[in-house]
């Protein structure tokens, strides 16, 4: 194997569609990995660390595009370095006339502007901000890789604005029945979402269109919203804005536990509030839930959409579901004694969160890179323990790589090691569906999940594959063609996420 | 209740949006019928910090 570079010099991509680029380089013949990174400091840094030599004699500056390959030869991949411009064409490519060079003329071309939504590079994304808000918008900020003390500024000058900042790192929003960043297409509704992370709104929302009822308005306020250092200053906004929206008449609340010192001005405001509020904390166990008539306190996103479901007058529809005891029985009877473990291989970080805390709740001991509590932390995330679920969105799989709701390729690689493990029984997957998502996600992982059986098959053993689908029919990507995909490639498929980590979770608890 | 506020009119009127950054949200905002006008941002000063601090004081 060997590691060829080239410099795009002054050239200036966006992250996602660098991500495109590399998913498809990395399935030219000959390419086991390829890299896009714009050349900042940092990132200069990562592909250094990761043995792409030579980087630093490049001589990169952040307005360069680095492209950085892994390949079988060097042939392979001077073939593709040499063409990189066939490459680096946007398909929908269109430069519009509405496209400027600074936040003021945009603003002199729509003074009518309400809102930025930022994604530049973490180093420049605060700045940006700033003037965001100094501008009068509101700002919805999907940089990630922003201080702690940067975002309680800026979130400080918002209040004082009287505006509102979701984010930073905020993935998922919808505003007025508009998806921002990774957003499913929901039915418009009474009930309005405040969520502290992409996925856990992606998946809270798809579940209250799938079971029949909508959404106002998904309100991302960015991971750290609730903890002390911030004080739930968004959250507690979201709040206000919803309370006073004649669209909303629930309010659902999205997030890990608060610090103790913000879910006291949580539960203040939730009392104060006119509307019925429905919290759900995940991971959490023990947390001081106000005792307010006006709310609803759940631990699961289904039980949460359910809940506002019923609160917004409305009944919630279910589907057919794979989980019958029947079928637990029937995939049971499959596997062999040896076969122990859950191992979970996600894209979305909430679910798998989630899915620790339903493995967790039945009695299993679960590793993750991302963990519940610090205790079970894996030691090295790229080698499962027992049972472990993986968070392959985290950091340390996104730095210079693409993250895997755009690019499976990584997430194949470790389903098919853990395959490999004759102790695992079950692998539990998410399929993410929604604007920026992959067009195919299920398409990406249904060889994987062949080749995953195939291989236990091979020692006489037989592997469960559970995969829950975030998303809708109103979709791209259309969750009914994903579900056939993934379920004639032998997957046992859900569209809650909850649902199949207890799948999951029953399949390898109190077997006899 | 409080007059209302740049929130309040966030959520009530139709989106006018200034993309910088992902060029896909633009363009999937545009497929909703959003108003976005797109800033083909760059980073300043070529990226160095140093710069970006003397420009902010000055400017």
């Amino acid at each position: 194997m060997v590691t060829e570079s080239a410099l795009v010099k002054n050239r200036y991509f966006d992250s996602v569609f660098l991500m495109r680029v590399s998913k498809r380089l990395t399935a030219q013949p000959g390419i086991e990995q390829a890299a896009l990174v714009m050349g900042t400091p940092k990132n200069i840094r990562i592909l250094a660390e990761a043995g792409y030599d030579g980087i630093d004699a490049l001589g990169a500056s952040s307005n360069d595009l680095v492209v950085s390959l892994r390949a079988k030869s060097v042939e392979e991949a001077r073939l593709l370095l040499d063409s990189l411009d066939q490459w680096l064409v946007r398909e929908s490519g269109r430069p519009t006339a509405k496209s400027v060079r600074s936040m003021e003329q945009a603003l002199t071309q729509q003074p009518a502007s309400n809102l930025a939504v930022i994604s530049v590079p973490g180093e420049f994304a605060a700045r940006e901000t700033r003037q965001a808000l100094q501008s009068g918008l509101n700002v919805f900020l999907f940089s990630d890789h922003v201080s702690m003390e940067d975002e309680l500024s800026l979130k400080k000058l918002a209040h004082t604005e009287g505006l509102l900042l979701m984010g930073p790192d905020c993935g998922t929003s919808i505003v007025g029945g508009v998806g921002l960043g990774f957003a499913n297409l929901v039915r418009r509704g009474s009930i309005g979402v405040i969520g502290a992370s992409g996925t856990g709104t992606q998946e809270v929302t798809s579940l209250v269109h799938r079971w029949g009822s909508g959404i106002s308005h998904a309100i991302g306020v960015g991971g750290r919203d609730l903890t002390d250092d911030i004080g739930a200053l968004s959250t507690l906004q979201a709040m206000d804005a919803l309370e006073r929206d004649p669209n909303t008449s629930v309010i659902l609340l999205v997030s890990k536990p608060p610090g103790a010192a913000a879910i006291i001005q949580v539960n203040k405001r939730i009392a104060a509030c006119s509307k019925p509020v429905v919290t759900c904390y995940l991971g959490g166990q023990d947390e001081a839930i106000s005792n307010a008539t006006n709310i609803t306190a759940t631990h699961n996103l289904d039980d949460a959409a359910t809940a506002a479901i019923r609160l917004a007058g409305g009944i919630r529809v279910d589907e057919n579901s794979a989980a019958s005891p029947e079928s637990v029985q029937r995939e049971r009877a499959k596997l062999s004694a040896s076969q122990m473990f859950v191992r979970g291989v996600f894209a979305g970080g909430t679910l798998c969160y989630q899915a620790q805390q339903v493995l967790r709740d039945a009695g299993l001991a679960v590793y993750s890179n991302e963990p519940l509590v610090k205790a079970m932390e894996l030691p090295d995330s790229s080698l499962s323990v027992e049972h472990t679920l993986v968070d392959m969105g985290a950091d340390e799989f996104t730095d210079g790589k693409p993250h895997p709701m755009v690019d499976s390729t990584q997430r194949v690689q470790r389903i098919l090691s853990e395959a490999e493990d004759p102790q695992v029984v079950v692998i539990l997957l998410d399929c993410i569906l929604g604007y920026v998502a992959a067009d195919d996600p299920g398409g990406d992982i249904a060889p994987a999940i062949l080749e995953a059986k195939r291989i236990a098959n091979q020692r006489g053993d037989h592997l469960s594959v559970v995969v829950s689908v975030c998303g809708t029919e109103l979709d791209s990507q259309g969750i009914d063609a994903q579900i056939n995909l993934l379920e004639e490639a032998g997957a046992t498929v859900f569209i809650s996420g909850f649902q199949a980590a207890r799948f999951a979770a029953q399949l390898v608890s109190r077997r006899d | 209740m409080d007059s209302e506020t740049a929130v309040d009119r966030l959520l009530a009127t139709p989106l006018a949006a200034i993309n910088l950054g992902v060029e896909d949200f633009a363009e999937n905002l545009e497929a909703q019928g959003a108003e976005v006008v797109r800033v083909n941002w760059t980073p300043p000063a070529g990226g160095d910090p140093e710069i970006i601090a003397i420009l902010d004081k000055i400017l």
